[in-house]
């Protein structure tokens, strides 16, 4: 794999995963039927997971994806709230890094 | 017949012989003990329930009965058995009741897995439940005993038994299982309540039971459509204080509360996304029963306007 190469990621288990948001609210619950783990997500990783399941990403599409939501932050915020997401979605096994 | 219908001595037989099946709709259990008082407190907890033939089939059969040995001479303890396995370590046999009570709860969530059954206390008017779920200490039972007191249907203090499929709150209208300061609370508040005589040193502290209201025994077998999820939060010294809790968060809380949720799995999770999109979810903090029980009158008359 070429080492500049940028990171690409993907749902595990688009198949498996339920979720539930109400109106207004500024979180969503995400059930994963692999782990049958439930996450509370908050609304914007519940977006970038929504997202996830569709196609797979790498922050740059994801920024561009999401840059109604992030135009109050510089770049660098912009790619480091968009990289703590990931990181939150990888931690409890939703997401993963498909270039390995 | 009704277990008002049996003498004690009645009662003593049929629970010596295990030949008490007790309704407790949606359940019916087969009740054998050896112990004398026993009978005395299903006599005075469980007056309008009925019971079914000797003969009929029971989904639980379980015994409360007397340790032997030089020790329990002493010092009697009893011990609870489920379908004639020992489960629970003896304890005195004092609390011999209360052992029952405990142990029909395990009995309910730890096997029937056609409810979601949560841990929580469950009240209805109008046709319209309140949920009331909320870590041991938080005051639903005696917030429960309150509200069943001042016109609330009770379902149950301790355990929700949510219908999946047709989206209803039951809860069998069992005992109110009160606990240390709660029992003089409600004592003072609703004298004319029937209790068991108050059991000290037990592990949840000293304990005591509450009859259930007449009314509540008989609509047993009417569930109730979820309307609202209150956490109560019991804190001495606060002004009533009744906060709106977003969904998602009640959510996670009755996911935590509910014995049978990972068995559910996929079910389990869009059950408690149902239950808890039809309810208002609230956070009360009380520190006086009238105050708590107001908010409960004012949610429900709102949803009457």
């Amino acid at each position: 794999m070429d080492s500049n190469e940028p990171i690409t990621w993907r749902v595990k288990h688009p198949e498996k995963i339920l979720h539930q948001y109400w109106e207004g609210e500024d979180c969503v619950v995400v059930y994963d039927g692999t782990s049958g783990n439930t996450h509370l997500l908050s609304l914007f990783a519940g977006e970038v997971l929504g997202l996830l399941m569709s196609d797979s990403h790498t922050v740059d599409s994801l920024l561009l994806a999401f840059s109604n939501d992030l135009s109050g932050a510089d770049e660098s915020s912009a790619t480091g709230i968009i990289e703590n997401v990931l990181s939150e979605l990888r931690n409890i096994d939703l997401v993963c890094n498909i270039n390995r | 017949m009704k277990i008002s219908d049996y003498s004690e001595n009645e009662l003593v037989g049929l629970l010596k012989r295990g030949d008490l099946l007790l309704d407790l709709k949606p359940f019916v259990v087969r009740i054998c003990s050896d112990i004398a008082d026993m009978a005395h407190d299903i006599s005075l907890m469980y007056a309008d329930f009925y019971t079914r033939p000797v003969e009929s089939f029971s989904d639980f059969h379980v015994s409360v009965m007397r340790e032997s040995g030089v020790f329990n001479w002493i010092k009697p303890r009893a011990r609870f058995f489920f379908d004639g396995r020992p489960s629970f370590i003896p304890l005195p046999e004092s609390q011999a009741f209360a052992m029952l009570e405990w142990g029909l709860n395990w009995c309910v969530a730890a096997h029937s897995h056609h409810y979601l059954i949560i841990h929580a206390a469950v009240v209805e008017r109008g046709g319209r439940a309140a949920l009331l779920p909320g870590q041991p200490g938080a005051g639903k039972s005696t917030l429960c005993a309150g509200l069943i007191n001042r016109g609330w249907r009770l379902l149950s203090d301790e355990l929700a038994l949510f219908d999946m499929e047709n989206s209803l709150l039951f809860g069998m209208s069992r005992p109110v299982n009160l606990k240390n300061a709660s029992i003089n609370v409600i004592k003072q508040f609703a004298p004319e309540t029937v209790m068991t005589l108050p059991v000290s040193d037990t592990t949840k502290g000293t304990v005591a039971l509450m009859r259930p209201p007449r009314d509540s025994v008989q609509l047993a077998s009417c569930g109730a459509r979820p309307a609202w999820i209150v956490l109560p939060n019991y804190s001495a010294g606060s002004q009533p204080i009744m906060k709106e809790q977003g969904r998602a968060e009640t959510f996670m809380l009755i996911a935590e509360q509910a014995f049978n949720y990972d068995i559910h799995g996929a079910k389990g999770f869009m059950a408690v996304g149902d239950l808890v999109g039809r309810s208002q979810c609230h956070r009360l903090t009380y520190s006086h029963l009238d105050d708590a029980i107001l908010a409960f009158d004012e949610l429900h008359s709102g949803s009457e306007r």
